[in-house]
């Protein structure tokens, strides 16, 4: 199947944005993504276990992440965890957001809505 | 922890399975370090805020997630039609005609059984103090032991009511039929207007509003107000729906009565079934409908005609309304009849008025028609049923070709229950499209049931209600049929090993053991519900058939009827008999006629006439009432009743003759017994004690003359001129000649003879008569469509199945004809093995049958519900089907190649 447009799925919500930021640097099990996103927000954003698999589901439906066969942390001890990564279209279409959030920024600023940086 | 972690699990029940099974470990494993790490810290806020989330994550995120899966499935379901179109369309059409008959026949029933008086305000709060089952006009005295409670009030019996209660906050009366006029609107050309006279206060008891202009208010009740208020309908259909609708006139007879206002839509009165177009003050009755005048009491005879409607005070209970709506009416009975009341006047103080509930207004046809709407449910209901199993058959046959795709979808790890729901959403699918389609269908079924219904009441009107009830039983009937039809083949299909199945399709086989067992199951259960379809069908087309060639007493044959209204005649007794006399002489001799003669009734009129009687050297007992008929020379001879003894009714039989009666067979065998009854007496007794004695001067075979069903009850007859009668209209029977057309001589002779006399009604007696077997007539051809329809769903069934099952064995069959085995003994082996279960369908059937038949019985005319006859033809319809479904495959098989069979094997 051909990926569609990155385009096609933006606005992203802010949770599946979270989830392909937390996997941008590694692959991560799901409270891991849960851990990561809540410590880079500074607690601010905590994803609940429903929001997040439901998020996952929908991702993996759209060809944003894939699930691992096999645990990228040797260390692991509990072989139950499914373990999740980031696909190149799931990295173009984060690319594609960050893009469409930056130029709002833009737009904000050339307006005088907010200071400049 | 661990209970912690039980309740979380019980939770996750609460997300679509397929989710769950995905993703339930995962969540759980995440909640419980979630829960350690609260625990750990010790902070109890954590771990409720972490107890919140959950909460709340199965109040929004598993919603969502339920709607996924059912999307994913519709889409699937929606590509498998488009797959199959050919199925899917069939599936969609049988199921939008039979939940659209069911359907349409429920709305119908419902509405006339249960449903509420239309556009009434408060419906629950009306009241009524005549009988809502009854409709008519009854002109005497009323009877209660042989009547029962009074069922029509007169209108001085409304208004001593209306006047002295003080239990009602207010009452109105109706007129209880309704009255049809050649009418004028604006002094144009005259047309046809159905009407009903009502007091004042009517719209207001009602609740009703004015669309526009205003309604009758109780100022009507006094003076000679001309006024008259139209329906919605009417206002629509003649006027064109325009406002200036208001001031114009309608002439009625040679009252001029302008129209004050409108109805709103969907307002049709007090009277269920039934829309007036207009609706006039009751003052108007002497003026509108003469003669006499009904709004005045003039003993010693009673005009019983309205039906009274209230609603009773705030905190009056309607037992102490019945009681002192009875007190009053027992005063008014009291001083109608007088101090000087004779023995027999006195039983008829013993009358009573029964208050109950009008919520759903007064209908004379509410009990026949909803007991053949029933009859009609019942049928619809179980050809649904064989839709249904006929559907289930064809999904089984194409379970049998997806078997592979589903094996596949198991051994890939989908669940079963997965597949089971992606399956019963399919047939769920399919059914919601036949549902909506069914809306469609019932309300087209809908009019033609209204128009069948006409056929019998011709004033019937029911509006299609698309009500709450309606659209419940149609939701219900669409999933009943869902699940009836998809839950079976999605059980069979996902049941078998995957392997297995996998192994067999790769093999070109198609179907398994199970599957075609599961197929002749269903066959079994058509067989079992087509038998008494069609048995009841048999019985209900023999019903027509007997009721139009019953024996009827007197010839049918060329009898003309022709009903001539006397207007002013009436009351001027020696110029109208002799009148009479003339006009018969005159009718027999057109060229045509054979014969003619008249009566009070005539035949299948619908009114009825009786007298107390005695009858000579019989034991007087009191209230023997005799019915009777008032007619004219060669009455017996016109109708080609037989005499049997004496003499039929003579011109000579005059007012101032010997008064002499023809009594019927059945009052010979009532009252004489074996005495000879030739020249003995009957003596008519009146309300004041006046005797006249009747010599029988002839014995006449027994005629039926009102009605098809029952025995013929005694009856005498006498001659017109012996009995005076307050009568309006006499009915002339005509007896033409083979061949000949006499209505248009008739037409002229009637009005040649006085310019008085009013021709108002001419027709044959079968045109006479065609209500009265209407009822059975349609059910009939009803009953005919949907026993064959279940008939040829039957044999499409077995056909089916059958041909599905032999196509399983070609290579059996191929093995034994390479072995020697001759095509018909091939053939005689597919059909011997199949007639245990047809066999087992009809003995199970015929069981039914033989049960339910009985709740036909009432219908039934001149045959037996257990009539062997019917059964027999019926079950050697079915096994004539069964046989050519099972010989065709059969033959077919016999013809394989064997080469050919056991490569494709």
């Amino acid at each position: 199947m051909k990926d569609p447009k990155p385009e096609s799925l933006l606005p992203l919500p802010p949770a599946v944005f979270h989830i392909l930021i937390a996997l941008a640097d590694r692959d991560r099990h799901g409270y891991s993504i849960m851990q990561d996103v809540a410590t880079r927000t500074g607690g601010a954003v905590k994803l609940s276990a429903g929001t997040l698999y439901s998020s996952i589901r929908r991702m993996l439906e759209q060809g944003l992440i894939e699930e691992l066969r096999d645990s990228p942390d040797p260390s692991s001890t509990d072989e139950r965890r499914r373990y999740y990564a980031l696909t190149k279209f799931g990295r173009r279409v984060a690319a594609a957001e960050v893009t469409r959030l930056n130029a709002l920024v833009q737009q904000a600023r050339k307006t005088g809505l907010v200071p400049g940086a | 922890m661990r209970r912690a972690h039980a309740v979380y699990r019980a939770l996750l029940h609460g997300y679509p399975a397929p989710f769950r099974h995905e993703y339930g470990e995962q969540m759980r494993l995440m909640f419980a370090e979630q829960l350690g790490e609260a625990r750990r810290t010790g902070a109890w806020g954590h771990e409720a805020q972490l107890w919140a989330r959950a909460v709340l994550d199965l109040l929004t995120v598993a919603p969502r997630e339920h709607w996924h899966v059912l999307k994913q499935d519709l889409r699937y379901a929606f590509r498998s039609m488009k797959a199959r179109p050919g199925f899917a369309s069939v599936a969609i059409l049988s199921l939008a005609l039979g939940i659209g008959a069911n359907t349409a026949i429920f709305s119908l029933w419902n509405s006339v059984l249960n449903a509420a008086l239309p556009g009434v305000d408060h419906p629950q709060a009306l009241v009524m103090l005549s009988n809502p089952n009854s409709i008519g006009m009854m002109r005497g005295r009323w009877n209660t032991r042989t009547d029962g409670p009074r069922s029509w009030l007169s209108y001085a019996e409304f208004e001593q009511l209306r006047d002295q209660a003080s239990v009602f906050s207010m009452l109105m009366a109706s007129e209880t039929s309704l009255s049809t006029w050649q009418g004028r609107v604006d002094r144009g050309q005259p047309e046809s207007i159905r009407g009903r006279l009502v007091s004042g206060g009517f719209f207001q008891v009602l609740g009703a509003q004015p669309a526009i202009g205003r309604l009758f208010t109780t100022q009507e009740d006094s003076g000679e107000p001309a006024y008259a208020v139209i329906s919605h309908a009417y206002w629509q259909r003649r006027f064109g729906g325009r406002p200036d609708v208001i001031g114009r006139t309608l002439s009625l007879r040679d009252t001029v009565v302008a129209i004050t206002g409108v109805t709103r839509a969907g307002f049709v009165g007090e009277t269920s079934g039934q829309l007036p177009d207009v609706w006039l003050p009751i003052r108007l009755q002497p003026r509108v409908l003469p003669p006499g005048d009904w709004l005045h009491e003039q003993p010693p005879d009673k005009m019983m005609w309205l039906h009274v409607f209230g609603r009773l005070k705030p905190g009056v209970s309607e037992s102490q309304a019945e009681a002192q709506a009875n007190a009053i009416f027992q005063t008014g009975l009291e001083s109608f009849y007088g101090a000087a009341m004779t023995a027999r006047q006195r039983e008829f103080l013993d009358q009573r008025l029964v208050l109950q509930s009008a919520a759903r207004g007064a209908s004379s046809t509410r009990q026949d028609i909803s007991s053949s709407l029933r009859v009609l449910l019942v049928a619809v209901g179980i050809l649904l049923l064989i839709a249904c199993a006929n559907l289930a058959n064809l999904l089984l046959a194409r379970g049998a070709a997806r078997r592979a795709e589903v094996a596949i979808r198991l051994s890939l790890g989908a669940s079963r229950a997965r597949l089971i729901r992606q399956l019963v959403t399919e047939s769920l699918a399919l059914s919601l499209i036949g549902g909506i389609v069914a809306i469609g269908v019932a309300y087209a079924l809908h009019r033609l049931l209204v128009a069948m219904l006409r056929e019998v009441e011709s004033q019937f009107f029911m509006s299609f209600a698309f009500d709450v009830p309606m659209l419940v039983f149609a939701l219900a009937a669409t999933i009943g049929a869902a699940v009836a039809f998809g839950a079976l083949p999605a059980w069979q299909m996902t049941r078998s090993d995957p392997g297995a199945q996998l192994k067999d399709s790769s093999r070109g086989a198609i179907g398994s053991v199970r599957e075609l067992r599961s197929g002749r199951w269903l066959v079994g259960v058509q067989l079992v519900l087509s038998l008494p379809l069609l048995v009841a069908a048999g019985l209900l087309v023999r019903t027509a058939y007997n009721l139009q060639h019953a024996d009827l007493g007197f010839r049918p044959e060329r009898l003309l009827l022709a009903r001539v209204d006397l207007g002013t005649l009436a009351q001027d007794v020696a110029r109208r008999d002799r009148l009479l006399r003339d006009l018969r002489t005159s009718l027999e001799r057109i060229p045509g006629v054979e014969a003619a003669t008249f009566s009070h009734l005539g035949l299948f009129g619908g009114g009825f006439s009786t007298a107390m009687i005695e009858v000579e050297g019989v034991s007087t007992e009191p209230d023997r009432e005799g019915p009777l008929d008032r007619v004219g020379a060669g009455y017996f001879t016109t109708l080609g009743i037989p005499i049997r003894r004496g003499r039929d009714i003579s011109e000579t039989d005059g007012a101032d003759t010997r008064k002499v009666c023809v009594i019927n067979d059945a009052f010979s065998q009532r009252f004489f017994d074996r005495r000879d009854p030739m020249g003995l007496h009957v003596t008519t007794v009146g309300d004041d004690g006046a005797r006249v004695a009747y010599e029988i001067v002839g014995i006449a075979g027994n005629a039926r003359t009102g009605s098809l069903r029952g025995d013929v009850a005694p009856r005498f007859f006498v001659p017109a001129e012996q009995r005076p009668s307050l009568g309006t209209t006499r009915t002339f029977m005509i007896r033409a000649a083979a061949g000949a057309t006499v209505i248009s001589a008739v037409r002229k002779t009637v009005t040649d003879a006085d310019s008085t006399l009013s021709l108002s009604e001419i027709a044959s007696i079968e045109e006479q008569m065609a209500p009265y077997t209407a009822d059975e007539r349609n059910i009939a051809q009803l009953g005919v469509v949907f026993g064959t329809a279940a008939l040829m769903l039957a044999a499409i069934g077995l056909y089916g199945v059958l041909s599905f099952g032999v196509a399983r064995r070609a290579s059996e069959i191929a093995i034994r004809i390479a072995l020697g085995a001759l095509p018909h003994h091939v053939i005689a082996l597919i059909v011997r093995e199949n007639t245990a279960l047809v066999v087992a369908g009809l003995v199970l059937g015929g069981t039914v049958t033989l049960w339910g038949s009985r709740l036909l019985e009432a219908r039934l005319y001149g045959v037996a519900p257990q009539d062997p006859l019917t059964l027999t033809i019926a079950l050697g319809v079915l096994l004539l089907v069964a046989f050519i479904a099972t010989y065709l495959p059969a033959r077919r098989a016999s013809k394989v190649d064997p080469v050919t069979a056991l490569r494709q094997g």
